[in-house]
């Protein structure tokens, strides 16, 4: 780096009375230079506040409009059989879901039960088969003969009763 | 506030302010020159850290904000410059001086402004030709060159007077 011997004498000379020379006064007063810190420095924590309060505000309207609102199901509900018996146990959920039926009915009686309900609403008693010739179970029978002695014993049972002790 | 001392900062004040001013005088009016300066030591009050070399520190704000103020109000300028002539001068006249505050400030406003930048920085800021170059953003040894072309220039341009002190 140069140093101030390097220059001449004349030059050092020239230097030093051109030093000699006193700025002019100026008219930049102190207090007002604080005065105006202390203004800065104030706005300058508004400012803070003030932005805090915005990023607040940014992310509040942000939230609301990215937050959906919950639909609601429009759909009529669909009802169908559930087998429960046969059904694996699944975790418990919020929402119902329309399956399709054919899905919960897996026996075939059922099946069949529902098929010939659905044609008898349909059509009438005449699709219902001829009832066929073989014996009843033994075990129905029974249950008929029951029956057949409780109406007999049972005196306000009406003019069948009236005949009861005839039989 | 920041955390430079208050009667630090009035110490700064006192002995830079002035000299502040002359440098600001390169590129702005006096009334300009004024507001940067004021501007220059209320941003140095906001410091959180006092500078390490607040000279320099000073003088690099110091042009920043006055080149700056020059950009944004050159169509002011264009308009103001010819009241130029009613300014108040840069230099206190002294009493028994070697040199005339106006015939050196006529030479030194004769001076290309890069070198009177110099000139002034060394003469009047009190800067080490290294703290110099830190300021202009240049090489040291370039500001030598251009310190020494510019002292030339002046002695040339107060010739006479340099010449009958120098023998």
């Amino acid at each position: 780096m140069p140093d101030k011997n390097e220059l001449t004498p004349a030059e050092l000379e020239l230097e030093l009375h051109l030093a000699g020379l006193q700025p002019a006064q100026h008219g930049i007063k102190p207090e007002i230079v604080f005065f105006r810190a202390g203004q800065k420095s104030a706005l300058r924590r508004l400012r803070r506040w003030q932005a805090a309060s915005s990023l607040m505000v940014l992310a509040t309207l942000g939230l609301w409009a990215w937050h959906p609102s919950p639909k609601h199901v429009s759909e009529s509900p669909e009802m169908v059989f559930q087998d429960h018996r046969h059904r694996a146990p699944q975790p418990a959920v919020g929402v119902a879901r329309a399956l399709p039926s054919e899905r919960w009915v897996r026996r075939s009686g059922t099946r069949e039960y529902l098929r010939l309900r659905t044609e008898v609403l349909t059509r009438g008693l005449e699709v219902l088969p001829s009832p066929s010739l073989t014996p009843a179970p033994s075990k129905s029978v029974d249950a008929v003969s029951h029956w057949r002695r409780f109406v007999t014993l049972t005196p306000a049972a009406g003019p069948p009763a009236a005949h009861g002790p005839q039989t | 506030m920041g955390s430079i001392e208050v009667n630090e900062l009035g110490r700064w004040f006192e002995g830079e302010a002035g000299r502040l001013v002359l440098y600001a005088r390169q590129w702005l009016d006096q009334a300009a020159a004024e507001d940067v300066v004021q501007d220059v030591f209320v941003q140095l009050i906001l410091q959180r850290q006092p500078p390490h070399h607040m000279k320099a520190w000073l003088c690099r704000a110091v042009r920043n904000a006055a080149l700056k103020h020059r950009r944004t109000g050159d169509r002011r300028q264009r308009r103001e410059e010819h009241y130029a002539a009613a300014t108040p001068s840069c230099f206190e006249s002294p009493a028994a001086g070697a040199i005339d505050a106006r015939h050196a400030e006529t030479a030194l406003g004769e001076l290309p402004e890069g070198e009177r930048e110099i000139v002034v920085l060394r003469i009047w800021g009190g800067l080490t030709f290294e703290e110099i170059a830190g300021v202009v953003n240049a090489s040291g040894a370039m500001v030598f060159r251009s310190y020494r072309r510019g002292l030339e220039q002046l002695r040339r341009k107060m010739g006479v007077l340099c010449q009958t002190k120098t023998n």
